[in-house]
């Protein structure tokens, strides 16, 4: 792998319409559109720091609606950390998530000790839930990766996800604030803020 | 001046000899016909003399005063002119209104000369003696024929502002609509009576390829109603019309008619050079334009020549024999039919209709043949198709290019002995299939699911974007691989699933890698994307030009699915076009690539009928 840059790579995916790209821009850019704009492929850096210095954080928003092996299996090499979305109202797109974690790891090897949080999206449209809390986490038990229900759109739990994700690196040491590290306690409470739980 | 002495001299000549030799009949068969008879026959004849008479007198008189007066001073001159000329501009106003009579009569007289001469054998010896009746009745419609080309001489050289000049017109129209009148007449009553009291009648004419020495050439073949005569077309070159040179002929009389329903196999630069013409013709089509049709026809003919495959062999009793080669068996189907019926008396095979009710199953073929839109004789496709069974489910997909009908032909075919012919066919396209001017060269797999898509998918929110199950997605296509599918019970996502995968798996991209291009300036970018779209070979033109007609489709419901064209596009375009392999590992340019096939297909299915008529349609 490729490794001169100082970018942690991190990627999202899902299927087509689960809110990927809100997700992202929700975090990048704090804003929420209401349209229906399917995305090829966009990349967002941001600076964050990393073991007691800064680096790039660049997150890939995948296309959902169409999966080319070629460029998923050249995301997934070049990714350092995952993102596996899918929306709580579409049980079908919980299950599309299966072909792109056994990619992941048919490409890592072992997902040990790459940090994958399985995402279920629109947490706010309740009434139109297809997939229960629970099997999103029995899901990401069997996958033995982290997991958390979020809603770019009401801006739940999206900050924590990324804070998340950047913990369960454990080759470096990353926080999304540049000044400092947080303590331990910090991270804990918000975890519980945020309804999350780690495998 | 000279023209009028030499028209004189001309009228002299031509004109006394068969009014003589009217007049003499009319004298000597007295006795033969009854008066009624004469009467027709000879109908206006002294009328017509009697006015040849005075207008030769006239014409004289006039003549003589001419030249007297010729070498006076110029007025005079002109006087006797303008007198003279008056006088001829209403002499053959009288004569044409003459002819028209005796020409209206010249059926009947014609008819009466006939019967005479079968039913009695004296006026028979005279009218040999005479030469033929019907030839001498003829005589003055020649005269017209030379009156009308002695008027337009006349006409040139007067001088416009001659007073005699409007009447010659006149005179002129008037003979001039009087021959096409006659023209129109005798078109009608072109056969001509063979001895044994047949007609002779042109019964079927076309093309053909005779390859009897040796190498294929193109012949224009007529059948008549006892004989078969081959033509050597001649195409007309400037100043000239088009022409016929015989070749051969041969008398349907003990014919003998072998052919064969299988096909002769043609090699690879053969098929290329078919390959090319076809292309050529497209092209030209295209254009379309006046000049390209003198073109266009000799590429046709060109064609003809070079794709026929069927053979159809003749062997005449006295030992002669030629070989021709037919490019649909339809068209072999139809000429040998012609012939055999003329040959002997049986009836014809049973239609396509009572085939479809035989019980039997049947090792049978059907022929298929497409022709083109310009031209009967040469065909877009021929195909031929082994049916097992009476009933017919095979899919076929092949070319029509806005041809019309389709003709079929249904042959047996038995070990050892001439194929038969059960039956066959004409239909008319358009009825059989849906979407006939594009969809043929659309392969299955995008017209079943753009159809479902269409039917189903219109008011999904997402159609296209959201993707279905994998596992359908997979299912359905390991079934379009083998069988028929029911594309109705599987779900709507994996239904339009299936269809960009179906894209996304093209061994080659549906546009071509290697035209893709990165066109940077907004203005022409549309019109190079046309030409681009021009230059793809057929297949993928029309099946792009189809996906893009649905997709609009799927774009105009946009409230509801809300997929906009923007939407599709990004969607679709990544499985349409491809980036070059080269720029596939990098980071940067992929990207950029990927907006921008984005643009291009955004572009294309915003401007999906501008595209498509000018390249689908361009004549519409």
């Amino acid at each position: 792998m490729p490794e001169q840059s100082n970018d942690y790579r991190v990627v999202v995916f899902g299927a087509g319409g689960v809110g990927k790209s809100s997700l992202v821009l929700r975090f990048v850019k704090g804003t929420f559109r209401d349209t229906y704009i399917p995305t090829v492929e966009d990349t967002y850096r941001q600076v964050i720091s990393c073991d007691k210095s800064v680096c790039t954080l660049q997150i890939t928003d995948t296309t959902g609606s169409h999966q080319f092996p070629a460029m998923q299996r050249l995301s997934i090499s070049k990714g350092h950390a995952f993102i596996l979305v899918y929306s709580i109202t579409s049980r079908q797109s919980l299950e599309e998530l299966k072909p792109i974690y056994q990619q992941v790891l048919a490409i890592k090897g072992s997902t040990e000790s790459i940090p994958i949080m399985l995402v279920g999206n629109k947490s706010d449209e309740m009434a139109q839930r297809e997939v229960e809390t629970k099997e999103g986490e029995a899901q990401a038990t069997a996958w033995k990766c982290a997991f958390m229900e979020t809603s770019a759109k009401t801006n739940s739990n999206v900050k924590e996800l990324f804070q998340e994700l950047l913990a369960l690196e454990k080759k470096r040491d990353m926080s999304l604030s540049i000044d400092g590290k947080r303590s331990g306690k910090q991270k804990r409470a918000d975890k519980l803020k945020g309804k999350c739980s780690v495998m | 001046e000279r023209v009028i002495g030499w028209f004189l001299a001309q009228f002299l000549l031509s004109l006394f000899c068969p009014m003589k030799a009217l007049r003499a009949s009319a004298g000597t068969s007295q006795p033969v016909l009854s008066s009624q008879q004469v009467q027709t026959v000879f109908y206006q004849v002294p009328e017509l003399r009697d006015m040849h008479q005075s207008f030769y007198s006239g014409l004289k008189a006039r003549l003589s005063v001419h030249s007297q007066t010729d070498p006076s001073p110029g007025e005079n001159r002109e006087m006797g002119d303008a007198s003279f000329e008056l006088t001829v501009g209403d002499l053959f106003l009288k004569m044409i209104g003459l002819y028209g009579g005796f020409i209206e009569n010249y059926k009947a007289a014609v008819q009466v000369v006939r019967k005479c001469t079968q039913s009695d054998p004296r006026f028979r010896t005279l009218a040999e003696v005479i030469n033929t009746e019907i030839s001498l009745l003829y005589k003055p419609l020649d005269r017209v024929t030379k009156t009308t080309l002695v008027l337009r001489d006349l006409l040139k050289t007067t001088p416009t502002e001659h007073r005699d000049y409007p009447v010659l017109q006149e005179a002129l129209r008037l003979s001039r609509s009087f021959l096409s009148g006659v023209n129109e007449s005798s078109q009608c009553k072109r056969e001509v009576t063979l001895s044994h009291g047949m007609r002779r009648q042109l019964m079927r004419d076309g093309f053909v390829v005779d390859v009897s020495e040796g190498e294929g050439s193109l012949r224009h073949l007529f059948l008549y109603t006892d004989l078969l005569l081959c033509t050597r077309f001649k195409h007309a070159t400037r100043g000239k019309q088009d022409q016929y040179r015989f070749c051969w002929y041969l008398p349907l009389a003990g014919l003998r008619l072998r052919w064969v329903a299988v096909e002769e196999r043609s090699s690879d630069t053969h098929l290329r050079t078919l390959h090319s013409i076809r292309t050529k013709m497209y092209l030209l089509r295209q254009q379309l334009k006046q000049q390209a049709v003198c073109e266009l026809e000799q590429m046709e003919l060109m064609l003809f020549t070079h794709s026929p495959v069927y053979r159809l062999e003749l062997h005449s009793p006295n030992g002669k024999s030629h070989s021709f080669l037919l490019s649909s068996l339809y068209e072999l189907e139809e000429w040998r039919e012609a012939i055999f019926k003329l040959t002997t008396e049986k009836t014809v095979p049973p239609d396509l209709l009572t085939l479809s009710r035989r019980s039997d199953p049947l090792n049978f073929w059907i022929f298929l043949s497409v022709p083109t839109v310009e031209n009967e004789n040469t065909f877009l496709k021929c195909t031929s198709v082994l049916m097992a069974s009476s009933s017919f489910k095979q899919e076929l997909s092949f070319q029509v290019d806005g041809a019309q009908n389709m003709r079929l032909l249904c042959v047996s075919q038995s070990d050892g002995q001439d194929d038969t012919v059960l039956g066959k066919a004409s239909l008319w396209v358009a009825r059989y299939f849906k979407y006939i001017k594009i969809t043929l060269l659309v392969p299955h797999v995008v017209r079943c699911c753009a159809e479902e898509v269409e039917r189903r998918g219109m008011d999904e929110v997402g159609i296209y974007r959201i993707s279905g199950t994998t596992s359908d997605i997979s299912t359905l296509k390991a079934a379009f691989n083998s069988t028929v599918t029911r594309l109705r019970c599987a779900e709507v996502n994996a239904v339009s699933g299936v269809l960009k995968l179906y894209f996304r798996e093209l061994p080659e991209p549906l546009i071509p890698p290697e035209l893709f291009q990165n066109i940077q300036d907004f203005n022409t970018r549309l019109v190079s994307m046309l030409s681009l779209l021009q230059s793809c070979p057929d297949a993928n033109r029309h099946t792009f030009l189809y996906l893009m007609h649905h997709l609009q489709r799927v774009s105009e419901k946009q409230d509801t699915n809300k997929m906009s064209p923007l939407n599709l596009a990004t969607v679709f375009g990544p499985s349409l076009l491809r980036p070059p392999k080269a720029t596939l590992g990098q980071d940067g340019p992929a990207i950029d690539i990927s907006q921008e096939v984005v643009v291009q297909v955004r572009l294309k299915i915003e401007n999906v009928y501008l595209v498509s008529q000018q390249i689908s349609h361009p004549g519409d």
